[in-house]
């Protein structure tokens, strides 16, 4: 069985804190009454959904105040599927540029560091919505 | 964020608490960068933080250049695994001197 959880955030960097724990608390719900630890699991998804969400607001058209950013999760019993959604320009992850790490730039982690915790990312363009879709199983990369 | 100051071995150690992303890395870096005119030699202390993203790695870095430029240096400590993990994951923890205790890091600056 799959379960669903929705957000939706208005597009400004006040509300990141409650996009970022949307996405811990629901990978924690993944693991209610386990004795397992799975903290590095769960910080994981915190960190890549957080850096999601911070693009997606940075990039935001200027000339829409009133833009949101949507998450939605999927839980599986052994797998996390978030999809974060914003309207603004086309964005594809695959153009993303990867930092030249040796050289220690202030800025463009966020999609590489969300490449890296994740198993597969993928960006499309639906109705005017920019939607990045990341994955990852239980026991995937570390 | 709230960001504490306290003096170790003659050295300010600013110890920034609760979350370190997006929202306040700006303001974060600012404040630092206005301490450095000061102060040369610093410590952060990443102990108390509970949260690290790349905006925060974007501002320890700026920080770090800042005190480059200006002469003087930058020590990080860091006692919990997932912050040093996002350190890892892009490379920051190779530019910084990272101590497990702030007086170390301190002290560090004497020898």
């Amino acid at each position: 069985m799959t379960d669903r959880l929705f957000m939706e955030i208005p597009s400004r960097l006040k509300y990141l804190r409650l996009a970022s724990n949307f996405g811990l608390n629901a990978a924690r719900s993944m693991f209610e009454g386990e004795d397992s630890d799975q903290n590095h699991f769960t910080e994981s998804m915190e960190l890549a959904l957080n850096e999601a969400v911070t693009n997606s607001i940075r990039h935001r058209n200027p000339d829409s105040p009133e833009a949101s950013v949507v998450v939605e999760i999927s839980l599986s019993p052994r797998e996390i599927t978030i999809r974060v959604k914003d309207t603004n320009s086309p964005f594809d992850s695959e153009m993303v540029p990867t930092p030249d790490l040796d050289s220690h730039p202030e800025n463009g982690y966020g999609i590489y560091m969300i490449k890296e915790i994740m198993d597969k990312v993928e960006t499309s363009r639906e109705k005017g919505w920019n939607i990045l879709t990341m994955s990852k199983k239980l026991g995937g990369k570390q | 964020m709230k960001l504490n100051k306290e003096i170790l071995k003659t050295r300010p150690v600013f110890s920034p608490e609760g979350r370190l992303d997006a929202s306040n890395a700006g303001l974060f870096k600012s404040r630092l960068n206005e301490e450095i005119t000061a102060e040369k030699e610093i410590v952060i202390d990443l102990s108390r933080l509970e949260f690290l993203d790349s905006s925060g790695i974007g501002a320890l870095i700026s920080i770090h250049r800042k005190c480059d430029k200006e002469r003087g240096g930058l020590k990080l400590v860091c006692q919990h695994d997932r912050i040093r993990k996002v350190l890892e994951l892009t490379r920051a923890d190779r530019l910084f001197d990272i101590y497990d205790e702030a007086e170390a890091a301190a002290g560090s600056f004497l020898k």
